[in-house]
C-alpha cells in the first residue's frame, strides 16, 4: 500500500509539474481513440475513414478546448451517416442538434460524458463511466448519461441498419418510418437510460452520506444496481442482454471505480475525529476523516568533490548548514 | 519570510480563478434581472427550435396519416392541438432554465462575494507588513 501511495503522489506531482503537456497529450488520445473507433464501427464514407484524417482531426483537438472533440466526433459520425442513408443523416442529425439544443445549454462541462459513454460502450465497459460520473459529477450528470446513451443506440441501430440492409426500403416515408421506429422503439434503450441514470444518481446520493466507506458503499451498491436493472429490463422486456457479458463488463467498470476513487478520494478512516464545539449561534458535531497521504521519497544527490588538498568534503551537509543559518535569521 | 495567511489567501483566490472565476465574473456583469432574462430568451428560442425539429421527425415518421388528419378531420383543431402542445413545451422547457438560471446567478455572486472579501484581506494583510517593514 505505501508503494502504491508514492506512486500516486508521483504521478500527481508529475502531472502537477508537465500539466501544460500532459493534457493536450491527453486531449489528443482520447480524440484519436474516438475517432478511429467512429471510423471503425460507422466508416461508410472512404474518403473520411482513413488514419490521416482521424490523426489530423486529433491534433487540431488537442489544443483546441475539449467540447471541439464532441463537435468533431458529432460531425464526422453525420458525415458517415449521409454516405449510408440521406433519411439516416436527417434522424441522426435532429436527434444531435435537440440534445445540444435542449441540455447542454446548461451543463456544457458534461459533454465529454457524450463522448466517453459511447466509447465504453462499444469497449463493453459502460458501467465505468456511469460509476466515474457518480463519483466525480452532480446529480445533472444523470441527464448527461442519457445523452450518452441515446447517441451510442442511435449510432448502433445505424450500424445494425448497414448490415441488415435494411436501408433498402425504396420508398422515402417508408424509410423514415423504420430509422425512428427503430430508434425510439429500442426496449434496449429505454432499460439502459434507467439502468445508467439510476446507478449515477445512487452512486451520488450513496458517496455523500455521511457514513464511512461512503464511497466504496456507493460503488458496489452503483454496480449491482446496474447489472439488476439490466437483467429485469431484459426478463421483463426480452432486450437480450448478455449475462456474462455484463458481469465481466462490471466488474472491469468497478475496477476503474476503484482506480478513480484511489486517486480522488483515499480516507484513513482509522484516524476519524469526531469534535463538538459551539458558538454564539450554533452547536457543531464535526467529524474530520484524515486523507491518506505519503509525501514521495526525494532522491538526493550527494555531490563530493575533492578540494586541492586532497580533503573530501560534503556539499549536501554543507547546504543544509547554511539552510539552518538562513532560517534562524 | 513567507506568511502563511497571504499564501493559504491567494491558493483560495487562484483556485476560484482557475475553477469557475472566468464565468462567475461574467456573471456578476449583469444584474440579476437582465442575466436570467437574457438566457430565457435563449431557451425560449431552443426549446422553439427543438418543438419544431422533433415535429418535423413527426411528420416524417408518418406524413400520410398526418396530411390526413388535416384534410379529414377539423384542421383548425388540429393546429390549436400543436400550438397548445408548442406553448406547454416551451413554457416548461423556459421555467426550468428560470429556475436553474436563477440559482446558478446566486450562487455566482456569492462566490464572487467570497472572493472580493479574500481580495480584501490580502491587501489589508499586504498593507500590514508595508507598515511592519517601515
Amino acid at each position: 500500500m505505501t508503494k502504491l501511495l508514492e506512486i500516486r503522489e508521483s504521478i500527481k506531482s508529475f502531472y502537477g509539474k508537465y500539466e501544460n503537456f500532459i493534457l493536450p497529450v491527453l486531449k489528443f488520445i482520447l480524440a484519436l481513440v474516438t475517432f478511429l473507433t467512429i471510423n471503425g464501427k460507422l466508416g461508410f464514407m472512404e474518403k473520411f475513414a482513413k488514419f490521416p484524417i482521424a490523426l489530423i482531426l486529433a491534433l487540431l483537438c488537442s489544443f483546441l478546448p475539449m467540447n471541439f472533440i464532441v463537435i468533431a466526433a458529432a460531425v464526422l459520425c453525420l458525415l458517415h451517416v449521409y454516405a449510408l442513408s440521406l433519411e439516416a443523416v436527417a434522424v441522426v442529425g435532429i436527434i444531435f442538434i435537440v440534445l445540444f439544443l435542449l441540455y447542454f445549454r446548461f451543463s456544457p462541462k458534461d459533454t465529454l460524458v457524450v463522448v466517453l459513454l459511447p466509447l465504453a460502450f462499444s469497449m463493453k465497459i459502460p458501467c465505468s463511466v456511469a460509476l466515474a460520473i457518480g463519483l466525480l459529477g452532480t446529480p445533472m450528470s444523470a441527464i448527461s448519461t442519457v445523452c450518452g446513451v441515446i447517441v451510442y443506440y442511435t449510432l448502433h441501430f445505424v450500424v445494425g441498419l448497414s448490415k441488415s440492409n435494411g436501408i433498402e426500403i425504396s420508398e422515402m416515408a417508408t424509410k423514415f418510418k423504420s430509422i425512428i421506429d427503430g430508434i425510439v422503439g429500442n426496449k434496449g434503450m429505454l432499460v439502459a437510460i434507467i439502468a445508467f441514470a439510476a446507478t449515477v444518481l445512487a452512486v451520488y446520493f450513496i458517496r455523500r452520506m455521511n457514513i464511512d466507506h461512503a464511497w466504496t458503499i456507493a460503488m458496489i451498491v452503483g454496480a449491482l444496481l446496474n447489472i439488476l436493472i439490466l437483467f429485469v429490463g431484459d426478463l421483463a422486456l426480452s432486450t437480450q442482454v448478455p449475462v456474462l457479458g455484463t458481469i465481466i463488463g462490471t466488474i472491469i467498470g468497478f475496477g476503474v471505480a476503484v482506480v478513480i476513487k484511489f486517486f480522488a478520494f483515499n480516507l484513513d478512516y482509522a484516524r476519524t475525529e469526531k469534535v463538538q464545539f459551539e458558538d454564539d449561534e450554533y452547536y457543531y458535531y464535526v467529524k474530520a476523516v484524515p486523507k491518506v497521504t505519503l509525501a514521495a521519497s526525494d532522491k538526493k544527490v550527494k555531490k563530493v568533490r575533492v578540494s586541492e588538498n586532497g580533503s573530501v568534503r560534503n556539499t549536501v551537509r554543507e547546504n543544509a548548514a547554511h539552510k539552518e543559518v538562513r532560517n534562524r535569521s | 519570510m513567507i506568511s502563511e495567511q497571504r499564501v493559504i489567501l491567494m491558493s483560495r483566490l487562484a483556485m476560484h480563478e482557475k475553477k469557475e472565476g472566468e464565468e462567475n465574473k461574467a456573471i456578476g456583469t449583469y444584474f440579476r434581472s437582465d442575466y436570467i432574462s437574457l438566457r430565457l430568451i435563449g431557451s425560449v428560442i431552443a426549446s422553439a427550435l427543438s418543438f419544431a425539429l422533433c415535429f418535423a421527425l413527426y411528420v416524417l415518421y408518418d406524413s400520410e396519416a398526418f396530411i390526413d388528419s388535416i384534410y379529414q378531420s377539423d384542421a383548425a383543431g388540429v393546429i390549436q392541438k400543436i400550438v397548445l402542445y408548442f406553448a406547454i413545451f416551451v413554457i416548461g422547457y423556459s421555467l426550468i432554465s428560470y429556475i436553474f438560471f436563477a440559482v446558478r446567478y446566486r450562487k455566482a455572486r456569492t462566490r464572487l462575494k467570497v472572493y472580493f472579501n479574500n481580495l480584501r484581506r490580502l491587501q489589508i494583510l499586504y498593507q500590514r507588513e508595508r507598515k511592519e517593514r517601515k
